[in-house]
């Protein structure tokens, strides 16, 4: 980044100025004429704030479905920590933590999965409508 | 004798059906990524018979044998990992269209002199997986026929070159999708046998909540030298050498430690509290069922465990190579979709019926306790069944180990080939085979040298490090515009430089107890936030961003055509 002088600009005559800008202003402006910009990618004619602005949405949906699992599997994990006799607790002769942290768990995660490819998939159907 | 029929008849299998693929595979596409033709149910079946290996299917009943439900959590990590994969990362690696993952952060980021830099981390996390495999295959060729453990190794690895030299990607696409039946047939059979077992109120004769103990009259041998602790004092009969002196015939053990000679054979007493040798931990039948407590995980600090192996195997996972790139055979992004929700469908009821099998391991294989060589446990099953009956299960779930090391080590083998010959070399067919060569008989070697080495040190070793490099890069490269070369590459170091250091450290045995080997033979607990907190730290500083992000944000998240076209995006 070049320093520059206000009061050296000032001076210059007006053909002779140069605009310093900072590398991130210029490769956010760089940016602007990326090639997706009035053009096509996969059949479709968008522009950057569009396609991250879809991006986005799809991580939204992926975080929130992402952090309730993590949020459930640490409260799971304390659970087991401060309650004793969760170990020896029996149902019908199947330990109890067995039953949770097996099909309990596993199957819900299944269930989670097949939920958020549901919604991800509506959401590009969602797209895909709105640009026909 | 039947067991050893089914392994063969599956390494018949998996040579014919591989020798079928050579027919097909003939170009570059062909051998990387199966010419992105495959279709999503059977790219699950494929991806499923990647992901069962022989470190689920032999490592996790191994660990709940003596650890017991503790190693649940591990099942839960990888199971989360694949729903993160399903979230994250199927969809937009396949639509961007590359063939390995070097080979996306280079478009990605623009960044050519990163590429063998994560081809290096692509080959270092494979090639401990693969041995994990290799040491599987040892030990299952050595409890079905009695041979060296050397001759398993040897003989999978070459068998798995001959099979991708042939046919790549779509030859062993092919193959890991008859596997993956064979694998799943090995769990579900002695599942429904013993729950029939179960019902019928016979539980007593399955599982047990006390020190085990062997059954019946029982002969062991000790293939290899051993130093085991014997609770009660028990009169045996042995041929051999124990405590350094030669026996053959009747003696009365005490109480103690012992000394046992290779290739010693000692017959144990009905009712004889098992003997349990030294780093097999003796747990009570309580202690074993109930979480954490004493229990001898990471040095003794089972809770770290517990946390480091959930973060190693979930994070590992969206970062293993071989099967980050199975997404990459799908046609469309969509499909890669689906092809993950048909896997989680596949591999939630094999990771619920597994642990039972380490379970029933302590009644049908208690003589393991003694010789150390818990990697066998899931072999015992068919112990549990007198006669044919018992031949024929054994046989079953040794067919589904077979298959198992076989299938994951082809994956294995093609990212290390691939991240070898297209990323590091940048050449096409002929080196890609030549790299298959090199890579398996390097692990062939390696692999001889772990036999010691415990089947879920060598995986967790290998998830650490693709969680805290190859993870990150992934993620933060399709989810965070703001990513930049810098904070790759300070990712990598950072993150893969740890990460390697610290599985090189506990795998020379520079460490030998306490908070050390926590930290270090599990390092993934801070490694992976490390890692992520680095990429994020160096990127937000660097000037120095990524053009033409909108382009690439395109390539992987936008959809495909409505009306079926398939627009390949150009190479990056």
């Amino acid at each position: 980044m070049t320093a520059t002088d206000g009061n050296e600009l000032q001076r210059k005559p007006a053909g002779q100025r140069r605009v310093v800008l900072h590398p991130r202003t210029a490769s956010a402006r760089r940016l602007d004429r990326s090639r997706i910009d009035g053009g096509h990618v996969r059949g479709y004619t968008t522009n950057t704030d569009e396609v991250l602005e879809y991006m986005r949405a799809q991580r939204r949906l992926a975080l929130a479905t992402f952090l309730p699992v993590i949020g459930c599997i640490f409260a799971l994990l304390i659970t087991t920590i401060v309650w004793d006799g969760l170990g020896t607790m029996q149902l019908g002769r199947v330990n109890v933590l067995w039953l949770v942290l097996g099909p309990v768990t596993l199957f819900s995660i299944l269930g989670v999965t097949v939920a958020h490819e549901r919604r991800a998939l509506r959401l590009e159907e969602k797209w895909m409508d709105d640009r026909r | 004798m039947i067991p050893t029929i089914a392994v063969l008849s599956v390494v018949a299998m998996t040579l014919a059906l591989g020798t079928l693929g050579l027919r097909f595979a003939r170009t570059t596409s062909n051998f990387f990524v199966a010419s992105r033709s495959v279709h999503p149910v059977w790219n699950a079946f494929a991806v499923s018979g990647e992901a069962m290996s022989a470190a689920s299917y032999l490592g996790i009943p191994a660990l709940i044998l003596v650890f017991g439900v503790d190693l649940l959590w591990a099942l839960v990590g990888w199971t989360i990992g694949f729903l993160m994969l399903s979230l994250f990362m199927a969809a937009p690696v396949r639509r961007f269209g590359s063939y390995t993952i070097p080979e996306f952060v280079e478009g990605r980021l623009e960044a050519p002199k990163l590429r063998p830099v994560v081809a290096l981390m692509v080959i270092l996390a494979s090639w401990f997986f693969l041995l994990a495999q290799l040491k599987g295959a040892g030990v299952v060729v050595r409890e079905l026929i009695g041979t060296p453990y050397w001759v398993g190794v040897v003989a999978v690895g070459l068998m798995v070159a001959v099979n991708l030299s042939s046919g790549g990607m779509r030859g062993i696409t092919f193959v890991q999708g008859f596997q993956f039946f064979f694998i799943f047939l090995g769990i579900l059979v002695p599942f429904v046998v013993v729950s029939v077992l179960w019902f019928q109120g016979d539980q007593d004769a399955i599982v047990t909540t006390d020190f085990p103990a062997f059954v019946e009259s029982t002969t062991v041998t000790y293939d290899r030298g051993v130093t085991f602790d014997l609770p009660n004092s028990s009169t045996v009969d042995a041929v051999g050498a124990i405590d350094g002196r030669a026996v053959d015939g009747s003696l009365r053990l005490s109480a103690g430690r012992h000394v046992v000679g290779a290739e010693t054979i000692i017959t144990w007493p009905a009712g004889t509290a098992v003997p349990f040798a030294d780093g097999v931990q003796r747990l009570n039948g309580d202690d074993w069922a109930a979480p954490l407590g004493e229990k001898d995980l990471s040095g003794g600090h089972p809770l770290y465990f517990t946390i480091a192996s959930l973060i190693a195997n979930a994070f590992g996972i969206m970062g293993m190579p071989h099967i980050v790139v199975r997404f990459y055979t799908n046609p469309t992004g969509r499909e890669a979709r689906r092809t993950s929700l048909w896997f989680m469908a596949m591999i939630v009821p094999y990771y619920v019926m597994l642990p039972l099998l380490g379970a029933f391991a302590r009644v049908a294989g208690p003589d393991l306790f003694g010789t150390g060589a818990v990697d066998g446990a899931t072999l015992t099953v068919g112990r549990l069944f007198d006669g044919i009956s018992g031949e024929l299960i054994t046989a079953v779930v040794s067919a589904g180990a077979a298959a198992a090391f076989l299938s994951t080590s082809s994956g294995l083998l093609i990212a290390m080939a691939g991240a070898v010959s297209h990323d590091i070399l940048s050449a096409g067919v002929p080196q890609f085979r030549r790299a298959v060569w090199a890579g398996a008989l390097v692990s062939i070697g390696t692999g001889l040298l772990v036999e010691s080495i415990n089947i879920n040190s060598l995986i967790g070793w290998s998830s650490s490090i693709a969680a805290s490099s190859i993870c990150p890069l992934l993620v933060l490269g399709i989810w965070w515009p703001g990513f930049t070369r810098k904070g790759a590459l300070a990712t990598v170091v950072v993150g893969g430089g740890l990460s390697t250091l610290a599985s090189v450290i506990t795998m020379f045995g520079f460490v030998s107890g306490g908070w050390a080997v926590a930290i270090l033979g599990t390092p993934a607990l801070w490694t992976v936030p490390l890692a992520f907190a680095t990429g994020i730290g160096v990127s937000m500083r660097d000037t120095d961003v990524v053009l033409d992000i909108g382009h690439k944000f395109a390539l992987m998240h936008l959809p495909e055509r409505r009306d079926g076209a398939v627009i390949e995006p150009e190479r990056p």
